[in-house]
């Protein structure tokens, strides 16, 4: 156990400390933040574009305030120039949809509904907007509606002291998206961009860690060191240690992402603040379960593949037959993320859930169903336990591969070697 | 000639003032077989190694010795046959007990000389922070103390050698196993190596040498052990086994023409290096006629030496009888 340690502990100070490790950690959140203040930017260069909107006062008597407010505001940088192009009050049922159809044929950009409850607080406004520069009116139309509603509140209850919390609280305006022709309630899109999200990150990291491994196994044998490792400990030990420090690493890496995303969602709003006052941010909604599925599956198939790729390593000599060796691999894990669809498409037909229970699929394609709609437990239990299973059966051919391969050297040994070296003492 | 050659019975002769010693085999390998596909790459080899003493394991390229030395330190198993280190059957204790520094080496790139001493050591079963005591001062002896915190791949050929010898050594190992452990180093590096071996050896480390440079091997080794197409073709105490084979060469330094060498009855064989010459007499003749011959001619002699056979010859000689 001491010797695993020892192995363990030299793999991840001598990895972590790694130019392309330091990198590859930093990269990812600082492309979060990037991508946070390029939407951020461009929402804020806007202001040369004029939105028409219109407004349907369902509740009656908002409009013109919200309008006026809207207007007074023009000359201010946050907002993009607005043109209020029509308000009705008391709309027929019909408005709605005769306004969506102008969006649709560019006539205006966007249309905001007053709803009948919207005053007493129950019903939020609905912004509908027909492109990205609309959407960013979502932080005006809401201050403005806002004044409106307190305007309105303390007209009616204004001399009774008590209410004064309800006559200020702020309107809940939400973001209605007609840019794709369908209509999606804010917020519809956050289970599938995390679900592609998570894959794609599965995905880099098991091939990254995976192919990490194998280069290591493959420096151990170029540089001969292996031989002075050998004489001092079991390959299997070896063989552990390295795949155990190897995936440590990986964790690693996943906590500081973890950290920095958890620190950009719950400070990105004050950072966009920063760079243009005023700006909405975008909010993804990660369910904190996905994240736990995230790492267990990660981890489940990186001992599985991990243990693939130490055996070729081993196998292998040159860059040149390692190119070869690791394709096979990466074409499974690619296989799983090219499934994707079939999940995406129908997440609880049977085809899905017998993808997401197979050793090799079930990381990748198991982790895309939790996010998208949580499967049954079994179901996770059973792709858990296969999973083990697997890896177990893996490990036992992988460590015997190993044990020879790193020390043969020159010519890749065909299929018929290999199985010779499953036999050998 | 041949025969008269194999008339001589190393093992009994050799024995005997062996078996006087009660001191244990710090190695003993017992009819020990490995063939990898059909191809025997040492075949019945016995062979026992005392205590406290440099042994020698020669051979040809391809004659075992580095297949013998892997599975004494198990990296390989033996398919028939034992293997014992230090009165114990090869496992994880005696692993700890070696130091093997292999024919084929190296060392991981990116980690400081320190770094890796340390982490060889403390794979060996040394308390890490001992080993990094017993890295300064080592590092200290052999020149490379300000280059203790430099990476491996900043450093020189010898510099690595130097650092791989003080990986197989730092442990303080009661077996050391050397292959080939003076390629890459200067003749000062090696005298350093050299000195740093005897030392051991008279702390009663037990060292095993793989050469091919004879010349170490007559500097160092107690005992040898020559190999030949995995089998021991000779063994034993390494000055018996000149003796054996008798006071028969010359070596002679002289100015003028050499025709007077040409004295058939008398000399086997003539190697000359420039103006010396390494005789090799037929048994029974007279070392005297050579002399004789150089005044008759009027050649200068100004060295003439009775030898010992140099090893390389007797390497030659019995490898060629092997092959024959």
């Amino acid at each position: 156990m001491r010797k695993i340690w020892l192995v363990f502990k030299r793999e991840y100070i001598t990895r972590v400390r790694t130019k392309a490790f330091i990198f590859g950690t930093i990269a990812l959140p600082l492309l979060g933040l990037v991508i946070l203040a390029v939407s951020v930017f461009l929402s804020g260069t806007s202001s040369a574009y004029t939105v028409r909107l219109a407004i349907l006062d369902e509740a009656g008597g908002l409009a013109g305030s919200v309008k006026k407010t809207l207007l007074a505001n023009a000359s201010n940088k946050d907002q993009p120039d607005v043109q209020i192009v029509q308000t009705i009050e008391h709309p027929s049922s019909k408005q709605q949809a005769y306004l969506r159809s102008e969006i649709e044929s560019g006539d205006i950009e966007a249309f905001l509904v007053l709803p009948k409850g919207l005053v007493t607080g129950q019903v939020p406004a609905e912004l509908h907007a027909g492109n990205f520069r609309a959407m960013t009116l979502l932080g005006p139309v809401q201050r403005a509606v806002s004044v409106a509603l307190i305007a309105r509140r303390l007209a009616q209850e204004g001399k009774q002291a008590g209410n004064m919390q309800n006559v200020f609280k702020l309107a809940h305006v939400q973001l209605v998206n007609v840019m794709s022709g369908k209509e999606e309630k804010d917020g519809g899109d956050d289970t599938f961009i995390v679900a592609i999200a998570a894959g794609i990150l599965l995905y880099m990291t098991l091939i990254i860690y995976g192919m990490s491994t194998m280069r290591s196994v493959m420096e151990e044998k170029s540089t001969r060191i292996i031989e002075i490792l050998v004489s001092s400990i079991k390959p299997f030990y070896l063989l552990t240690g390295k795949i155990v420090s190897v995936g440590a690493v990986a964790l690693t890496q996943y906590l500081i992402w973890g950290i920095t995303l958890g620190a950009i969602v719950a400070f990105g709003s004050s950072f966009a603040q920063i760079l243009r006052p005023g700006a909405s941010v975008p909010t993804l909604h990660i369910p904190p379960v996905l994240l736990i599925y995230l790492v267990v599956f990660f981890l489940a198939g990186y001992f599985l593949y991990a243990s693939l790729f130490a055996a070729a390593g081993a196998i292998v000599s040159t860059d040149e037959e390692a190119r070869q060796a690791q394709m096979p691999l990466t074409l499974v894990i690619m296989g799983s993320f090219l499934l994707f669809n079939v999940v995406l498409n129908n997440p609880n037909s049977t085809l899905s859930v017998v993808l997401s229970v197979t050793p090799f699929l079930s990381p990748i394609l198991m982790t895309l169903r939790v996010a998208i709609v949580p499967p049954p437990f079994w179901q996770i239990a059973l792709a858990m336990s296969l999973s083990i299973a697997a890896t177990f059966v893996v490990i036992r051919i992988s460590a015997r591969i190993y044990r020879v391969g790193i020390l043969m050297h020159g010519k890749r040994p065909s299929l018929k070697e290999l199985r010779r070296w499953l036999r050998y003492t | 000639m041949l025969q008269i050659r194999f008339s001589f019975t190393f093992r009994l002769r050799f024995r005997l003032p062996s078996s006087c010693n009660t001191m244990m085999d710090a190695v003993l390998i017992e009819q020990v077989t490995k063939q990898f596909d059909s191809f025997d790459a040492v075949s019945s080899l016995s062979l026992g190694i005392k205590q406290g003493t440099v042994f020698g394991l020669l051979g040809p390229n391809g004659a075992g010795k580095t297949t013998t030395l892997r599975m004494i330190v198990r990296i390989l198993v033996p398919d028939k046959g034992t293997i014992q280190v230090l009165g114990q059957p090869l496992g994880d204790r005696t692993q700890d007990l070696i130091g093997y520094l292999p024919e084929e080496r190296g060392l991981y790139r990116q980690m400081r000389i320190r770094e890796i001493l340390v982490f060889l050591a403390a794979l060996k079963g040394l308390d890490e922070a001992e080993a990094g005591r017993r890295a300064g001062t080592w590092l200290e002896r052999l020149g490379l103390a300000d280059r203790a915190e430099d990476e491996i791949n900043e450093l020189s050929r010898g510099m690595q050698q130097k650092v791989q010898f003080l990986a197989a050594i730092l442990h303080r190992p009661q077996l050391l196993i050397l292959d080939e452990p003076f390629t890459g180093l200067d003749p000062v590096n090696a005298a350093l190596v050299k000195n740093v071996m005897l030392e051991l050896r008279d702390q009663g480390t037990t060292i095993i040498l793989s050469t091919h440079l004879m010349e170490q091997v007559e500097q160092l080794c107690d005992s040898i052990c020559l190999l030949h197409k995995g089998r021991k073709i000779l063994d034993g105490n390494l000055k018996a086994i000149k003796k054996s084979y008798g006071n028969n060469t010359v070596r002679i330094e002289f100015s003028g023409d050499r025709a007077f060498l040409d004295l058939p009855g008398i000399i086997e064989a003539a190697k000359f290096y420039g103006e010396v010459a390494e005789i090799k007499l037929l048994s029974g003749a007279d070392p005297q006629q050579i002399l004789k011959a150089a005044v008759e001619h009027k050649v200068e002699v100004r060295k003439f030496e009775l030898m010992e056979p140099p090893l390389n010859d007797i390497f030659i000689d019995k490898v060629s009888a092997g092959d024959a």
